[in-house]
């Protein structure tokens, strides 16, 4: 109950206080003035007015400093005359002389505009570090790029943008996005990679942020880059970054809009069974009797029209020759057109961003606004409003506050529904379906029981108990609707010169609350109204579930507390320059949520029913025994992470660079005592700027720099903690009144983490120009401790699956990113380039047994086999078709046979399996390129993926059968003995054998490579203004229009299948849009 | 220098308070299984201890059979269980032998954690409670595991002939190995008499074991045994706390479903499920069926006639289509008969038999059997026996026991023209245990 209360409490304890505290700091500006003494203050700028920032400025005694971000520097030197240079990779753009004293900013511009300078610096959230100055590896993805795409949402389109990062859409496995950077690391933990918003882990839903806020994304991809996150960084890092306010920045209004239309989704893109051959199944398994039980049984489930028709013909209710007269009528109906027609249509999104920011000498603000407005293929609206305001204050010299805040409000609400996806009780709808009868009157179809019975049943008693799709969608209302606020705090302090103490606070708050309402109209309520309703034995009718409205509600409530301290040290002395940090940091995470369930809603009067949920009830249809469902639920968790981390880098003479790292996270993980819970992670990395020696004089390649690390990061398992602990049922025994358990986790002393080592050497390149730069990079992984499901003795008593560390893994591969500068002038035209292979191979093996069948199952399973990657493409060796049966014949120790028990079973050895390969893509990457012609600009981007292999769906008689669902390859079964020589597909056998459906599911011929390319996206802008910027109103005005996921353009596979996608693939859009600046 | 150390002393003391920020339970919903309420709550787990009983002894017994038409329209593994195939017969991750063992797990997890929490004036009667439940369940499903893996008991070789193995920790890194047949009845007897001491008579309702079913659960562990003067006395305790019968006459014949569920003849209540076991498909085997006089309620209240001449089951006493095999007064006075009849104490035994019937004729009409030869006392009681006890999953373990004691008895069943047999004392009377575990573990399979 404390649970319980605490939850109602946090729920009226609303964040605002925080909240206008943090605003009251913000409006506080003090105005102290500053003095020089033997220091040169300044500030940098481009040719454009706006502040450059890694700038290497050096003075002839040697002292060197880098700008900042705002374009500032601090140069301390000696009384009188010095000569100072700006240089940028290594290219001096000025020299100058100087006195000092000298009062006020010296000011410098520079003939470089801070476009040019977007990727130099990159952000771990911990630090802003220039680029060149880096070990690690970072790929960036700049603001101009993510605008090339319209989103509702950030993760999705970074596929393409960025080096060594990809989205694997079948498993999506672990949870997340199905992101993957430089392989997967992890068999069983979380693979989603850390999202980090500026500073801080997000922990709420991505959807929350507006991707116009995003000034860049940075990838960690190593371990020197990612080993500052400790623990969770095993899987990489997604570092977000938001726009910024900056100083002495002018009054800038920009206004943008764009509206997208998505098309249907393509239901005929999979290969179903034709209608005219499932009718043809129905009948011969009618003739074979196979419905005879369902037809008797007292469970009265569905059974399709076919089957009816068949039923009635039986029975002499129906003459021989208007059953086939209605059987024919029913080969005509399709119900993906029926679908199409009544059910999907284009989505639509709109989206509108007003941004404002201004900046003085001491304070820097920004606000902006965005709104968003989509309707999915369904009719289901997604509405989301979002704030974003910033401002940042230099309190004094030495001390700057700054605070944030993010609002956003969405609502997501229900569609027309697509009973494509409905179970019946016998399986899927039949293709036949019909939704409409054709002049606009909706139809009942099949759903639980048999339509025969519904028509006769209950004597009027009952509700109606049929089942309208395009008319159900009406009665049931409700939307899921977010709030969230991240809140944060900022606090600098320039101790010394070169100390920089900082301390920051985050608070974020993500409230959902979803709501259902079945009204008493909808099938739902009508269903469980009628199911408990009862007759006694004197023939009384009673309604144990009251009818009126269902109303499910969800509450869930995600509050997380971030606090962080943290001391920069910035310190050059001679040609001696060191970089560092360390600071301690202190997190909690609790999520509590709340599921309540109420019957007999009247809407109008807002009273509610009562149910008994303690005695069961003899449902309506077959008098079993049951329980009005009870859904009502409580739920709370809290995760809390308490961090020690520090790193530095020393640079010698801007030539050699050494990074050491290193980090300890403690956590809450259940059941351990704390000091077990701390886990140290390090990292270390060198940098040798090659092109800054004294010997390398080339004009031609002003940039070479070397960089190598070493490190190693980790992977909590959530659950992988070394006690048993039980988990009891939300809701109570029925029998007893009593709670129940289940066991969560079984204790495991010889758990370990996971531990994955990484090195990384990477070559950084710029050509004169920077027409052509780039880096190209070789790393090897190594995760050892893998934690996966291992196979266990059923004996145990545990399940068939137990979290054991079982293998290691070992992988290789390079990163190629090639930025060019084809044309300059008037035709402007550069493309972008990346490549990325990866291929791992599983070293140790701790599993037991092999285990043949299981390396077929589902489309990705991870193979334990050493020297092969870790997961891999397996089939079973195919022998053709059996000329006389049809039947799939296999081999085993080379005797062809058709023992499938055995070609599936225990007796399968590695040599009867056939390995094509890897069953995700070795190598992959994208080409764009960009132009821009007057005041045209376009820019076009493909994708590649390469080097693996997938499964195809394939037909299984018992899934046919037993579930209705056919595979298209029917139509060409093996049917007469000569038939083998066109066909692999078995022939229909009565009755089904699920081994042998499963023995051709995972056989070679099932088996496609995966390769393929794919256009992304085309964009095309036009510059309203062009060079005209005497216009009163506006500085900037673009528009544009984006087509986006256009598909395939080559694939290996000659079947038409896009093995990026289990299902339907990502239907075409297009939007158009503008862009304004005041 | 000073100002630093108003830095670092909140820092200094927030890493202090670290152990204790860190100690707040992950989930609400977790625990430890501390306390005696977490071992009832892991015993009140009805899914997992009384809803996961097994049907393979009843799927291999032939009071039912399927017609042609519905063999072939079952699954692979239903169909090879159904005529008594050695392979593939179970589904490699749940199957029945999981389930028992899973059951045998969470006892095991509950009797260990017992010895950690203090047995006090306070607690005692919870404490031997659970203790008692904990013992029932794994007596219970070592028994059930022995019934279908292992051959019946036979004292001469019982020693030597291959059980089942006995888990008793939580420690699911020791290897599996098989046990004698005679450690097996061993184990399951010293725990039974382990939970008679500590349950209490009658419990709070019949999902959880009592003594009265630890009694009755012995009783059905030693008749299997054949040592039949202690099942006596087992029976006897049992019906002693508890002998109540339902009057076949108060039951709605006609209903769908006749017998309610928890009715006053449970002690303790499982079920099993199965789709070939379903009345829709399954038959009830007609010489079984002819067994039935007229008067005998049961013609009408366990059997749904199918119009056709053929006979389904629905005298389930879960009042459900799912089939009781849990332990009940029927049985237990059954087995006291039984008992009486072999120690040749006949007219006991009789009495017995005929306060069974009396409760399932039609008021009035039955007479009471009568005999002094013993033989014949003993073949009424089995026969009522097999009428009173189909479909709960006991058939399998008594044709075992009484090919011991020379029945002789063979099942035989038919499907497309084939037939196939079982002969008494065969190997066949003893399943496969599932390819899986047997891959795993390294077991002895069965032949």
């Amino acid at each position: 109950m404390k649970r319980i209360n605490s939850f109602y409490k946090k729920h009226e304890k609303t964040s605002f206080l925080l909240l206008i505290s943090i605003f009251i700091l913000l409006i506080v500006s003090l105005c102290l003035s500053a003095t020089a003494q033997e220091r040169l203050n300044g500030i940098v700028l481009g040719v454009d007015g706006k502040p450059l920032e890694g700038i290497t400025i050096r003075s002839n005694k040697g002292t060197t400093t880098v700008s900042s971000n705002e374009g500032e520097f601090s140069l301390p030197l000696g009384m009188g005359r010095h000569k100072i240079s700006f240089s940028r990779l290594n290219t001096i753009e000025l020299d100058t002389v100087i006195s000092i004293p000298f009062n006020g900013m010296f000011k410098v511009t520079l003939a470089l505009d801070d476009r040019q300078l977007q990727t130099v610096e990159v952000s771990t959230g911990y630090q802003r570090l220039p680029k060149e100055r880096a070990t690690g590896s970072f790929a960036q993805v700049s603001g101009k790029m993510l605008a090339e795409q319209v989103a509702t949402d950030i993760i999705g389109r970074l596929e393409g943008m960025v080096s060594g990062y990809s989205v694997d859409r079948k498993s999506n496995g672990g949870g997340g996005y199905g992101i993957i950077i430089r392989g997967i690391s992890t068999l069983r933990g979380i693979r989603a990679p850390l999202i980090v918003l500026d500073n801080f882990p997000y922990e709420g839903d991505i959807n929350n942020i507006n991707p116009n806020d995003i000034e860049s994304v940075t990838i960690l991809k190593d371990a020197a880059a990612a080993s500052i996150w400790g623990a969770r960084a095993g899987n990489g890092v997604v570092v977000i970054t938001s726009k910024k306010a900056k100083f002495n920045a002018p009054l800038k209004v920009s206004f943008s809009g764009s509206f997208k239309v998505t098309d249907q989704p393509d239901l005929f893109y999979q290969n179903k069974i034709g209608v005219g051959d499932f009718i043809d199944v129905e009948n011969y398994l009618f003739d074979q009797g196979y419905y005879n039980n369902v037809e008797t049984a007292a469970d009265k489930f569905a059974l399709s029209e076919v089957v009816e028709l068949r039923i009635a013909a039986r029975d002499g209710r129906l003459s021989a020759q208007e059953t086939a007269r209605q059987m024919d009528l029913l080969r005509g109906y399709d119900l993906r057109s029926d679908l199409n027609q009544y059910v999907f249509s284009k989505a639509t999104a709109q989206q509108y961003s007003l941004g404002l920011s201004g900046g003085s000498a001491k304070r820097n603000w920004l606000v902006s606004f965005g709104a968003d407005r989509n309707t999915g293929s369904l009719g289901n609206p997604f509405n989301r409003y979002s704030l974003k305001a910033e401002q940042n204050i230099k309190v004094t010299n030495k001390l700057m506050l700054g605070g944030s805040l993010m609002l956003t409000h969405s609502l997501t609400g229900r569609g027309r529904e697509d009973v494509s996806g409905l179970n019946t009780s016998t399986g899927s709808l039949p293709p036949y379906t019909r939704l409409s009868d054709g002049d606009g009157n909706p139809l009942a179809v099949m759903r639980d029981y048999r339509a025969s019975y519904l028509a006769n049943v209950g004597g009027g008693n009952l509700l109606d108990w049929q089942y309208f799709p395009l008319e159900d969608y009406k009665s049931v209302t409700g939307a899921n609707r977010v709030n969230a606020v991240l809140a944060s705090f900022r606090a600098g302090y320039q101790l010394m010169d070169w100390l920089k103490l900082t301390a920051s606070y985050q608070f974020e708050q993500q409230d959902s609350q979803n709501n259902t309402n079945y009204l008493e109209g909808s099938y739902f309520t009508r269903n469980l109204v009628n199911l408990f309703s009862t007759v006694d034995a004197n023939g009384i009718f009673k309604r144990n579930i009251p009818s009126g409205t269902i109303r499910d509600r969800g509450l869930s409530l995600l509050t997380a507390h971030n606090g962080r301290g943290q001391v920069d040290i910035n310190k050059t002395f001679g040609r001696h320059s060191i970089v560092g940090l360390a600071g301690a940091e202190i997190r909690s995470t609790a999520v509590d949520g709340e599921n309540k369930r109420v019957y007999g809603v009247n809407e109008s009067t807002l009273t509610s029913g009562v149910v008994d949920y303690v005695n069961a009830y003899r449902t309506f249809i077959n008098g079993a025994n049951a329980f009005v469902p009870n859904v009502d639920s409580f739920s709370g968790s809290i995760s809390r992470f308490v961090s020690l981390f520090a790193n530095a880098a020393y640079t010698y003479d801007e030539r050699y660079t050494v990074s050491l790292s290193g980090r300890r996270d403690a956590s809450n993980l259940f059941g351990l005592a704390t000091n077990d819970k701390w886990n140290p992670l390090f990292s270390s990395g060198l940098a040798w700027n090659i092109s800054r020696e004294k010997f390398y004089k080339s004009a031609l390649l002003p940039l070479l720099k070397l960089r190598m690390t070493f490190g190693a990061s980790g992977n909590t398992d959530p659950k992988g903690s070394a006690a048993t602990s039980i988990i009891f049922s939300s809701i109570n025994s029925p029998y007893t009144q009593s709670p129940y358990a289940i066991f969560n986790n079984f204790n495991n002393p010889e758990l370990k983490w996971e531990r994955i080592y990484m090195f990384n050497a990477g070559l950084d390149f710029g050509f004169k120009g920077d027409r052509i730069k780039g880096s190209v990079e070789v790393f090897r992984k190594k995760s050892i401790d893998l934690l996966a499901l291992n196979p266990i003795d059923l004996t145990a008593g545990i399940g068939y699956t137990v979290v054991k560390n079982s293998g290691s893994i070992q992988g290789d591969g390079l990163d190629l990113e090639i930025n060019t500068i084809n044309t300059t002038g008037k035709f402007l035209w550069s493309s972008d380039f990346f490549f990325n292979y990866y291929k791992d191979k599983v070293v140790k093996n701790y599993m037991g047994a092999f285990n043949g069948r299981g390396l077929v199952a589902g489309n990705l399973s991870s193979a334990g086999i050493v020297g092969y990657p870790l997961f891999s493409m397996f089939s079973y060796k195919w022998a053709g078709l059996d000329p006389k049966t049809g039947d799939p014949q296999g081999t085993q120790a080379g005797v062809v046979n058709k023992n499938y028990s055995s070609l599936i079973g225990t007796s399968l050895r590695l040599e009867d399996m056939v390995y094509h390969g890897s069953a995700l893509p070795v190598f992959s990457g994208a080409l764009g390129n960009s132009f821009s012609y007057g005041r045209f600009n376009a820019s076009i981007r493909l994708s590649y993926k390469l080097g693996y292999y997938f499964r195809k769906p394939s037909l299984s008689y018992t899934s046919l059968f037993v579930g209705r669902n056919g595979n298209g390859a029917f139509a060409s079964r093996w049917q007469k003995p000569g038939d083998e020589s066109f066909t692999d597909v078995p022939s229909m056998v009565y009755p089904a054998s699920s081994s042998r459906d499963e023995f051709y599911f995972g056989s070679e011929v099932n088996v496609l490579k995966g390769d393929h390319i794919r256009l992304q996206y085309i964009n095309i802008g036009f510059d309203i203004l062009g060079h005209n910027t005497k216009n009163k109103f506006l500085s900037q005005a673009n528009i544009f229009i984006v087509a986006s996921n256009l598909g395939i353009i080559w694939r290996e596979n000659r079947e038409h299948i896009d093995p990026d996608f289990a299902a339907i693939p990502d239907p075409k859009s297009i939007a158009i849009g503008f862009k304004t600046n005041l | 220098m000073k100002k630093y150390y108003y830095i670092i002393l909140p820092l200094l003391l927030a890493l202090a308070s670290c152990k204790k920020f860190l100690e707040e339970k992950s989930d609400s919903s977790i625990a430890l299984a501390e306390t005696l309420a977490d071992q009832q709550s892991l015993l009140d787990h009805y899914q997992v201890l009384n809803q996961a009983d097994g049907n393979a002894a009843e799927i291999s017994s032939t009071d039912f059979y399927l017609t042609d038409t519905d063999f072939l329209s079952r699954l692979e593994n239903e169909r090879n269980m159904y005529t008594w195939q050695r392979t593939n017969i179970f589904l490699p991750e749940i199957n029945e032998w999981g389930n028992n063992y899973r059951a045998v797990y969470r006892a095991n997890s509950v009797i260990e954690n017992l010895g950690k929490i203090q047995r006090n004036t306070a607690n005692t009667s919870q404490w031997d409670n659970v203790s008692g439940q904990a013992h029932y369940y794994r007596a219970k499903n070592i028994l059930k595991t022995l019934f279908v893996w292992a051959p019946a008991y036979d004292a001469a070789s019982a020693a030597q002939d291959l059980g089942v193995p006995l888990r008793t920790g939580s420690d699911f890194n020791v290897p599996s190995v098989r046990a004698s047949v005679e450690e097996g009845y061993s184990q399951v007897i010293s725990d039974l008499k382990v939970s008679i001491r500590q349950l209490p008579p009658v419990a709070v309702h019949v999902m959880r074991p009592s003594r009265a079913a630890a009694f009755g659960l012995l009783a059905r562990t030693l008749v299997t045994m054949r040592r039949y003067s202690e099942a006596y006395l087992y029976a006897d305790s049992s019906l002693q706390l508890k002998s109540s019968l339902m009057d076949f006459n108060t039951l709605n014949a006609a209903a769908t479903l006749p017998i309610p569920q928890f009715n006053v003849e449970v002690l303790h209540d499982s079920y099993f499920t199965g789709v070939p076991l379903s009345n829709v498909r399954a038959k009830t085997d007609p010489q079984l069926f002819t067994q039935y006089e007229l008067n005998d309620l049961r013609r009408t209240v366990f059997f749904n006639d199918n119009k056709n001449g053929t006979y389904g089951f629905k005298g389930s006493y879960e009042g459900f289509t799912t089939f009781f095999a849990g332990v009940a007064v029927d049985e237990v006075l059954l087995i006291r008969a039984e008992c009486l009849a072999r120690l040749n104490r006949l007219p006991e035994a009789l009495a017995d038999l005929n306060k069974l019937l009396r409760n399932r004729y039609k008021r009035n009409t039955f007479i009471d059997r009568n005999s002094s030869n013993q033989d014949a006392v003993i073949d009424m009681v089995l026969n009522e026996r097999r009428k009173e006890l189909l479909m709960r999953g006991l058939r399998w373990a008594d044709v075992k026991r009484l090919n011991k004691e020379g029945a002789g008895i063979s099942l035989t069943r038919t499907v497309n023209g084939k037939t196939y047999v079982l002969v008494p004392n065969s190997s066949g009377f003893v399943l496969p245990i599932p390819e899986s575990v047997i891959e795993i573990s390294g077991m002895q399979q069965n032949p």
